[in-house]
């Protein structure tokens, strides 16, 4: 009798040790991709002009509202504009802008205008030589209001007639332009 | 409700253990079938004798028998003979009305000893169907989903292809339980897009109960159960089991599946160790490859089974891991990301090609779990049995990130659950007719959320007891069931340290709840084939934790959406009227049901907008307000002809639920409730390989040979809330399915080879489903070519 429970014990741990030892400890291993602020810096061709305008949600999707720049830009001059992004919810901060650049290729930034006499070309392209768009010309014509959204996308389909509809949204901001 | 299932097993040399118990009263009865034991041919005119009782009866043409008025707790042995075959002896000892099958072998002589011992958990009075085992051998390579899919009033809430969820009469996720091996899943069941981790491969059986059936089940089950019971371990000494193989067209898929059991010789010890490996590529739809819809899972699950005298015991652990790559082109960035696939006839951002390889966006789950039973005879009338459950889910989710950024290595979200349950029941054969039982239950739950995620983490501690009785009194055609049990959950909440929480919001915050539920029923038993159901229970949910304190974007609707603290258990009375009809030429079901659901907790849309960092999301809000589901669930299959039967199915819901204005004051407006099942028929045609007469219903039906043409019509769904909608409901379709089975009886004892062929999809017809979250984005896929081979041994 003794000998079966013996048997049955080894049987018991044999089945326990197919399990994996599951400890309750919280999983820190999760990470995700969270882009808080935008930035705009824009840098007059005659160096009359240099400032940087945010869009900010600090507080990630939801709670409070983002506080957004108005982008207040002189008449008829042009610009140099870079576009960065940040993840600037826990400390320090971190500088998104290096990924996208690095994986140039896999980005494409989309803006789109209303409203201001604005006009955006792009400075630069990808290592493919396909549209990248991270830094662009901006020229301003006669004082006016509107809006200027920039819209970075991921994965798009650079080959596609019209890429700036593929891929999925990274990140959205959408500025109120003046003209002065 | 603890006890498993105990099953006549028909073959020789079974274990003997007889009781002798004073002679009681005389009122059960025998029934069974008796079947010629290679070609399960039913035997007519098989004489059946008790000789203790000095009585017998003879078989009908469909090899039923039925000896009324004998005594419970008498020693009887049961002679059965027939003039073409071997005589065969058992000595059973009657506790209740027995279902007992002969298998008679030709010219061998067979004697064997078997004591009736029973699982005291009847059928419920609620409304409940079972997967045929034809049906469950022809799906079990897919998934749960597509195995109970064929089951009136049974849906399937999928996420694209390769997620699929059970929805039965149009509820779903944490408002029915699935129980496997007696064991309630403590999964991630809350979200609509986590699909149930559960092996079909290791259910031998798997019966949906319809309605309220918290009292049995536990909390949660308003609206149903999914029960899987394993196969029994087996019986005589030595070594079986079986062997499965499938492919599949679609996908490139193929599973594999095998089972060892193993009895000592001598001894009471059986073992099983059974697994389960899947593997599939992209799927296609009629136009297109549906981008990253691959899969893979392996499964793996052990089971052990000794007892002595009065003891039984069981052993069982397993292990459920898939990892499931979700449609590319359903991760949409935003809103207008989501309006541009809308517009889209084809699915955008598709890779367009087939691959093994699963790419992000992908799913990665964990499931273990294990358990010890065990029961104690402690008189000829009383059982006394424990169970003790650990489960560990662990569940991943990996988005399409940058490459070189920090999260390229990690998963976006997790969710981790340990749970630990303990259960005691106090269980009794018929006393004066009444037989049922009593039971205490603990659950202690811990879950912890990844860094960000969409829930706060939380721990739960849980109690209830429940009671439950059911008087037959044979031959009376009337039954009838009472139970009623008492809940009680208490949940610490605590968001992770960072988190950010609006003003007011407490960091740690407690809920507790506790409600009654109660089902009653009566069945009233019309002659030899027909029962009448009338089943009404009563049932609560607490609200969980993701409708009390979610807050974030759910991409695949694109929309932000937000629990609601103040929300107060949800209670269910359900009534079903069911009528049954089984006989061997005709058999038929009725089910009409209603669910009125007090507090029902749904999603409302509101006129708000979240902006974000990827644009702006409407917001949803958590709300509650009382919703009735009511309609109706039929099947019939008819014999026309010995070889051919028609068969059809149809199921018809209405669910609404009131309006509330602003200040929560309900209106007598009604709104239509969103995502529910749209009415839904099938209808096909069977041509079955019958040796002489319809098989006997008690018989292992996986021993047909048959092809069956099916067709599936699911009409658009009109019934649609006013606000919130994205894209109208899909057109209605028809879709065509064809299947064929066959099964080899190899030479060597016993062996047999089953076969099958499954055409999903005949016409590769084009269509989208309204219960499909993806249908913003692609179809449903096309054909699909299955091939699957069984080898038991």
């Amino acid at each position: 009798m003794f000998t079966h429970k013996i048997q049955y014990f080894a049987l018991l741990a044999l089945l326990l040790s197919g399990l994996t030892i599951v400890g309750c400890k919280k999983d820190n291993t999760t990470e995700q991709e969270t882009i808080t602020t935008i930035v705009v810096h824009l840098t007059a061709t005659d160096g009359s002009f240099n400032q940087e305008f945010e869009w900010n949600d600090l507080d990630g999707d939801g709670g409070e509202a983002p506080s957004i720049d108005e982008i207040v830009l002189p008449a008829n001059k042009t610009f140099h504009a870079h576009v960065h992004f940040y993840d600037r919810s826990k400390l320090p901060g971190t500088d998104i802008t290096e990924e996208v650049e690095s994986e140039n290729a896999e980005h494409l930034l989309v803006y789109t205008l209303a409203g201001a006499n604005l006009t955006i070309v792009a400075d630069d392209t990808d290592d493919n030589g396909k549209p990248f768009r991270l830094k662009t010309s901006w020229t301003t014509g006669a004082a006016s209001t509107g809006t200027v959204k920039v819209v970075l996308r991921h994965e798009p389909d650079k080959n596609a007639a019209n890429p700036d509809t593929t891929g999925e949204v990274d990140a959205e901001a959408e500025f109120v332009v003046k003209v002065e | 409700m603890l006890a498993g299932k105990a099953r006549w097993m028909g073959a020789c040399g079974l274990a003997v253990v007889v009781f002798q118990l004073p002679a009681q009263d005389c009122h059960v009865a025998l029934r069974g079938t008796i079947v010629e034991a290679d070609t399960r041919e039913p035997l007519a005119f098989a004489s059946v004798s008790v000789q203790e009782a000095g009585r017998g009866a003879v078989s009908d043409e469909n090899g039923h028998f039925s000896i009324p008025n004998l005594c419970e707790g008498t020693t009887y042995t049961i002679s059965v003979s027939h003039v073409e075959c071997a005589h065969q002896t058992r000595v059973v000892q009657l506790t209740e009305n027995t279902q007992l099958d002969f298998f008679l072998p030709h010219n061998a002589v067979l004697k064997e000893v078997v004591v009736a011992e029973k699982a005291l958990a009847a059928a419920p009075a609620q409304a409940a169907s079972s997967v045929s085992a034809a049906d469950l051998a022809a799906t079990q390579g897919v998934n749960l989903g597509e195995t109970l899919k064929k089951l009136p009033g049974v849906t399937i809430l999928n996420t694209g292809a390769t997620i699929a969820k059970p929805v039965i009469q149009g509820l779903h996720s944490n408002r029915i339980a699935v129980i496997s091996n007696n064991v309630a899943l403590e999964g991630q069941q809350w979200g609509a897009e986590h699909a149930p981790e559960i092996d079909p491969f290791t259910a031998d059986n798997i019966t949906v109960v319809k309605g309220a059936a918290g009292v049995r089940y536990g909390v949660g089950a308003i609206a149903g159960a999914i029960v899987l019971q394993p196969a029994e371990l087996r019986r005589e000494p030595g070594l079986g089991g079986w062997l499965s193989l499938g492919a599949f067209s679609n996908g490139l898929g193929g599973v594999a599946s095998g089972s060892l059991d193993w009895r000592l010789p001598g001894r009471s010890l059986a073992l099983r160790l059974q697994g389960t490996a899947k593997r599939s590529g992209t799927l296609r739809a009629p136009d297109y490859w549906l981008g990253n819809t691959s899969a893979a899972e392996y499964d793996f699950s052990a089971m052990a089974a000794w007892k002595t005298t009065r003891w039984n015991h069981e052993l069982a652990a397993s292990r459920f891991t898939q990892r499931l790559g979700v449609l590319r082109s359903a991760h949409v960035g935003n809103t207008t990301d989501l309006q541009l696939a809308i517009n889209s006839d084809r699915p955008l951002n598709n890779p367009d090609s087939f691959t093994y390889a699963i790419n992000r966006p992908y799913q990665s789950v964990q499931h273990q779990v294990l358990q010890y039973k065990t029961s104690l005879r402690l008189s000829e009338k009383w059982k006394l049995s424990g169970q003790y459950s650990f489960q560990y889910n662990y569940r991943r989710e990996y988005d399409v990130v940058r490459k070189s950024g920090s999260a390229s290595d990690k998963p976006q979200i997790s969710f981790r659950i340990w749970s630990n349950t303990a259960d005691l029941a106090l269980e009794h054969f018929p006393i004066g007719h009444w037989e049922g039982g009593l039971g205490l239950q603990v659950l202690q739950q811990l879950n912890y959320v990844g860094k960000g995620g969409y829930i706060p983490d939380y721990r739960t501690l849980g109690g209830s007891w429940w009671v439950l009785e059911r008087w037959r009194r044979y031959p009376d055609p009337w039954e009838y069931e009472l139970g009623a049990r008492f809940d009680y959950r208490r949940s610490d909440i605590s968001y992770a340290e960072g988190t950010f929480l609006p003003p007011n919001t407490p960091r740690d915050t407690a809920v507790q709840f506790g409600n009654a539920s109660a089902t009653g029923g009566i069945i009233y038993h019309v002659a030899k084939y027909g029962k009448i159901t009338l089943g009404s229970g009563y049932a609560w949910r607490p609200p969980h934790v993701y409708e009390l304190f979610a807050r974030g974007i759910h991409f695949v609707s694109a929309t932000y959406e937000e629990g609601s603290r103040f929300l107060v258990p949800e209670k269910a009375w359900n009534s079903n009227l069911s009528f049954d009809w089984q006989a061997p030429k005709l058999s038929a079901t009725l089910s009409i049901f209603r669910n009125a659901v007090q507090d029902f907790i749904f999603l409302q849309p509101t006129d708000e907008l979240v902006l974000t960092t990827r644009g702006s999301f409407p917001l949803y809000r958590y709300r509650q307000s009382n919703a009735v589901l009511q309609g109706l669930d039929a099947s019939v299959s008819w014999s026309l002809a010995p070889a051919w039967s028609i068969e059809g199915r149809a199921s018809v819901l209405r669910a609404q639920r009131w309006q509330n204005d602003s200040t929560g004051q309900e209106q007598r407006q009604r709104e239509w409730l969103p995502l529910m099942p749209a009415d839904r028929f099938q209808y096909g045609l069977k041509w079955q390989l019958a040796k002489g007469k319809t098989a006997a219903p008690a018989l292992p039906g996986r021993r047909e040979t048959y092809v069956r043409l099916l067709a599936t019509t699911v009409l658009r769904q009109t019934r649609l809330p006013q606000v919130g909608l994205l894209k109208a409901a899909p057109a209605a379709f028809t879709v065509f399915s064809l299947e064929a089975a066959h099964t080899i009886t190899l030479r060597q004892g016993g062996q047999t080879l089953d076969l099958g062929i499954t055409l999903q999809n005949l016409l590769n017809t084009r269509y989208r489903e309204y219960l499909n979250f993806f249908r913003f984005f692609a179809d449903e896929p096309g054909v699909n070519l299955g091939l699957r081979a069984k080898w038991r041994f």
